[in-house]
């Protein structure tokens, strides 16, 4: 499904390996400065100026158009720094742009009413996604991603700005489409609850090297965090 | 709703067709006379075609950049484009052929307007990865550059091509006939056209690079597109309109608060040709107000132009606390 071979990124980087395959939840676990949010938008093609390879569905990324890879591969960025000016639903039809085209023309007219439904946000439908709270603006920011109906999902750090009670709720969101079994997900998040919740395995990173693969519960561990967070926790670095 | 508002935009480019008729003086009950007839069909009329023509693409160059760069200042001359087209303009009254006929100038114009897109592209399009800010800021590099080579050559100009540099920078729809309708007519439908085809690329354009990025937008090759279109186009017109002012900046803003929408589809036809519609009433205004003298164009919008442009920045800062 997804196959990431010495990937790297100008100094950002160097040299990740990993594969996961469809229904897999894959948290992705690093420091600051780590090189998780470059690893997604690679993998999302964002940022296409990388060496080694991503293969999606055995096509390697690097030959697939921008739009071919918007078929495969959506993303829900970490902090949405723009105003988004337009309502819910036109900003859900913005998702099919990659089975568009430059015409205009819609080939079929997907129901957006069951993934708003499915996210909990039917109700929002016609408000403007400007005026909308971080908790709401959170799920329709994945609803967008689910709304583009790709096999992978790349989610970074979807709940960072959600306060403790819409983060639960939004976690188990995430859970119900996890047993749906039909996404690849991966997820930056610095949340080790939340992590062991979602999750069948944990990529560290760190310093942009693949410091190994490990099981969620991992994350509860202090030996094994200070692998990848370094010493530095607890004021004694 | 549809129909309402295509009939009134109809209403309203008939009526802006019907004001050479009446001004800045009323031809009516005149028109059997051939002098008349001469003032309405070579005179007029031309004019008032360019204006709407050269008004729509300042418009919709202007809600197009304002979209690509996701920045509400931004206008079709924000990348140097005017100041390239001033200095083509210099170039000719004061070196190539000083204190003669102008009839050239408008080959000259577009050829720095070009020059200048040109400059700023080659600049920027270098790398993978073009950010707007960068974009931006080499726009406003090369606007300084030609701003500077425009004010050497009025010190070192005679006073009589210091007066026609002026008169030129000011804008306005001077030497209007068949050849300026027949071009800003083609650079009108052209730009439209193109507009509407990459109206969902401008609406991903306004969620920022990443996102546009995200769901499929080749965003460095869309760049690439929108800026020679917009600065063909722009080139066009203002080879024939000189640096007509807020036409491009104001337009969009008005449309997009009045029609309350961000979808581009909608947006880039009405923007168009409200652009037109205020440059043409601008310009007859212009004609009028102080005739026979005529006030130029761009003086007409900037005056209407920048209080509005003043009220839209108090407003915008209201919103942003």
């Amino acid at each position: 499904m997804l196959t990431i071979r010495q990937l790297c990124y100008q100094h950002i980087l160097k040299s990740i390996d990993f594969t996961a395959k469809s229904g897999e939840f894959i948290g992705i676990v690093g420091p600051n400065g780590s090189g998780k949010t470059t690893l997604l938008k690679c993998v999302a093609g964002i940022l296409r100026g990388f060496s080694g390879g991503i293969e999606m569905d055995g096509q390697g990324s690097a030959v697939l158009s921008s739009r071919q890879i918007a078929r495969l591969v959506s993303y829900v960025p970490q902090i949405v720094e723009t105003v988004i000016p337009f309502t819910v639903i036109e900003f859900l039809r913005l998702s099919r742009f990659p089975y568009q085209g430059m015409t205009t023309r819609q080939v079929r007219v997907p129901d957006f009413d069951s993934v708003l439904q499915q996210m909990g946000v039917l109700h929002l439908k016609h408000r403007q996604v400007a005026s909308l709270s971080g908790g709401e603006l959170q799920r329709v920011l994945v609803t967008a991603a689910l709304a583009q109906e790709t096999p992978i999902v790349l989610l970074d750090e979807p709940t960072s700005h959600l306060d403790p009670l819409r983060a639960g709720e939004f976690v188990e969101t995430l859970a119900s489409l996890k047993n749906e079994g039909r996404h690849l997900f991966l997820m930056v998040s610095h949340n080790a609850e939340e992590m062991t919740r979602l999750c069948d395995r944990i990529v560290g990173l760190s310093g942009g090297e693949k410091k190994g693969e490990f099981a969620p519960e991992f994350l509860f561990d202090p030996a094994s965090r200070s692998l990848i967070y370094g010493n530095g926790e607890g004021g004694h670095g | 709703m549809r129909l309402r508002y295509f009939s009134g935009i109809a209403v309203l480019v008939a009526l802006t067709l019907l004001l050479p008729l009446f001004f800045p003086v009323s031809l009516v009950g005149r028109l059997s006379d051939t002098i008349s007839r001469h003032i309405l069909w070579e005179i007029r009329l031309p004019l008032i075609l360019t204006a709407l023509f050269a008004g729509g693409v300042l418009a919709g160059g202007g809600l197009s950049f304002q979209a690509l760069f996701r920045n509400p200042l931004a206008t079709p001359y924000t990348l140097g484009i005017s100041s390239g087209a001033a200095f083509g303009a210099v170039v000719f009254i004061v070196f190539i052929h000083p204190g003669g006929s102008g009839a050239a100038v408008p080959v000259f114009a577009f050829a720095g307007a070009l020059c200048s897109a040109m400059l700023v592209m080659s600049f920027t399009f270098r790398k993978r990865m073009v950010s707007s800010e960068t974009i931006l800021l080499a726009g406003v590099a090369v606007n300084f550059l030609f701003a500077s080579v425009i004010m050497f050559s009025q010190y070192v100009a005679a006073q009589y091509e210091v007066f026609q540099i002026t008169r030129w920078l000011l804008g306005g729809i001077g030497g209007a006939g068949p050849l300026s309708v027949v071009l800003t007519g083609l650079a009108f439908i052209g730009l439209m056209t193109a507009l509407l085809w990459l109206a969902p690329g401008l609406n991903l354009s306004t969620l920022g690079d990443d996102m546009a990025a995200s769901r499929g937008l080749d965003v460095r090759r869309f760049k690439l597109v929108v800026i020679t279109l917009v600065s063909a186009a722009v080139a066009i017109t203002i080879a024939f309109t000189g640096p007509i002012g807020f036409v491009g900046i104001v337009v969009p803003h008005m449309v997009r608060l009045k029609m309350g929408t961000a979808e581009h589809r909608r947006l880039v036809p009405m923007t168009m040709v409200a652009g037109g519609l205020m440059l043409a009433v601008c310009d007859t205004i212009g004609r009028t107000v102080l005739f026979p003298v005529t006030v130029p164009t761009g003086v007409v919008t900037a005056l209407i132009g920048a209080p509005f442009f003043l009220w839209l920045l108090s407003r915008r800062s209201t919103l942003e606390r």
